[in-house]
């Protein structure tokens, strides 16, 4: 038997850009499956710097609230039997489901099939009983946009499943694995003005971003120090790479929102912009000394100016928002 | 060296980072199209320039890397015969 929600040909894909996690892009890919609109958590979430966090995102609304609002219902599963069986049932009730899983057991993952435990998350929309496998929207690389539909094995899902319950779900701040999913509307409910309410979102949390450039000094003080000290630096490299990494994909989102929602061209793209490449000079610097060890105090005093104009270039983005909100 | 001659020993710099990545990639890229899409990543991209600087003998500034000039192998090799010329002229 084989049954599918959806025709390959009928589903809309999202990649382009990533949202953070696998778990956001899953929702995502989840919101678009329906063909409803993304911008609603776009217009939610606000980022600024913490000095304890280096990049948090404070959410207006809770996740599953913001899918209800686009006319998704999201019903959370605790499998006592087979996973396999629980989401044939989700799929034969005429729902998606979503299931978090270890790519380390994916075996169309290459980049970390036996080699790598990584959290992921799936979204199912078919199974083929004959062929055992089950069709799904899933990315082939970590952290990629690289969101295609693939058939993957029953066995596969299973295992990969069961890695995750193992390896992940304890640590994780979900309570689930395995949610299934159904349109409650054909329409939204509401006429929703994504525009008004990002503005009206980052208004109400100006204050919150404004503060971030005294905590984004104190981020950089530190990345200087590290940079500066080559014990320090060996110690650190990974972690602050991955920092890095969460700095861009931040300033990413926002210029994806602006670019998308506000249509925004002028003074405020060209702050994001520059946020981005001085952050990024930072990345190829760091990453450079990860591959090839060479430590020379000359060019990271020579990063201090990288540093300096990354806090400037923040400091312009802030005014642009606040002349633009 | 022509440009053809330089993109295909970039070319098979780009296949060889990837394949250490454990990424699945085809024997013939297209030089134009975008890195990204054969999965190449900010790190594996900076691997990749490491193995570049070495086979051609310069370094590329770390402001360069984020000029855009990077997001293909065609974007790549122009950027390298840039670089020959000067060298050869200084």
């Amino acid at each position: 038997m084989e049954i599918k929600i959806k025709k390959e040909n009928e589903i809309e894909l999202f990649n382009d850009i990533f949202y953070g996690s696998c778990y956001y892009m899953t929702l995502f890919n989840l919101l678009k499956f329906y063909n409803r609109n993304i911008y609603r958590f776009l217009a939610y979430d606000t980022y600024y710097y913490d000095a304890s966090y280096f990049m948090r995102c404070k959410k207006e609304k809770r996740d599953m609230d913001i899918l209800k609002a686009e006319g998704i219902d999201v019903v959370f599963r605790s499998p006592k039997e087979d996973v396999v069986d629980c989401i044939k049932k989700s799929i034969n009730g005429n729902r998606v489901a979503v299931i978090e899983v270890d790519t380390f057991f994916e075996s169309f993952r290459k980049d970390t099939y036996k080699l790598k435990h990584n959290p992921s998350a799936i979204l199912i929309y078919g199974f083929n009983d004959e062929r055992n496998i089950f069709y799904c929207v899933e990315h082939t690389i970590t952290n990629s946009l690289s969101y295609q539909t693939l058939e993957i094995s029953s066995e596969d899902i299973r295992l990969s499943y069961k890695g995750f319950v193992d390896n992940f779900l304890k640590d994780s701040d979900l309570d689930y694995c395995f949610y299934d999913c159904y349109l409650t509307s054909d329409l939204c409910r509401d006429e929703f003005d994504y525009k008004s309410e990002l503005m009206r979102n980052l208004k109400v949390n100006f204050s919150l971003i404004s503060n971030g450039i005294r905590e984004l000094r104190e981020i950089l003080e530190d990345i200087f120090r590290t940079v500066t000290d080559e014990e320090r630096l060996n110690k650190d490299i990974s972690d602050l790479i991955d920092r890095t990494n969460k700095f861009i994909n931040a300033k990413q989102i926002d210029a994806y929102r602006f670019k998308d929602i506000f249509l925004e061209t002028g003074e405020l793209m060209l702050a994001i912009d520059d946020c981005i490449r001085s952050f990024n000079i930072l990345r190829v610097t760091l990453t450079r000394y990860r591959l090839t060890r060479k430590y020379s105090a000359m060019n990271f005093i020579k990063l201090k100016e990288n540093l300096d104009d990354i806090y400037s270039n923040e400091k312009k983005y802030i005014e642009a928002l606040k002349k633009n909100i | 060296m022509t440009k053809q001659e330089v993109s295909k020993l970039i070319e098979q710099d780009v296949i060889s980072k990837c394949k250490e990545n454990n990424l699945s990639i085809p024997d013939k890229l297209e030089y134009s199209e975008s890195l990204s899409v054969y999965g190449v990543d900010s790190i594996i991209l900076i691997d990749l320039i490491v193995a570049i600087e070495n086979r051609f003998m310069f370094e590329i500034d770390d402001e360069d890397l984020v000029s855009g000039a990077f997001d293909n192998i065609s974007g790549i090799s122009d950027y390298v015969l840039r670089k020959c010329a000067c060298g050869e002229k200084s």
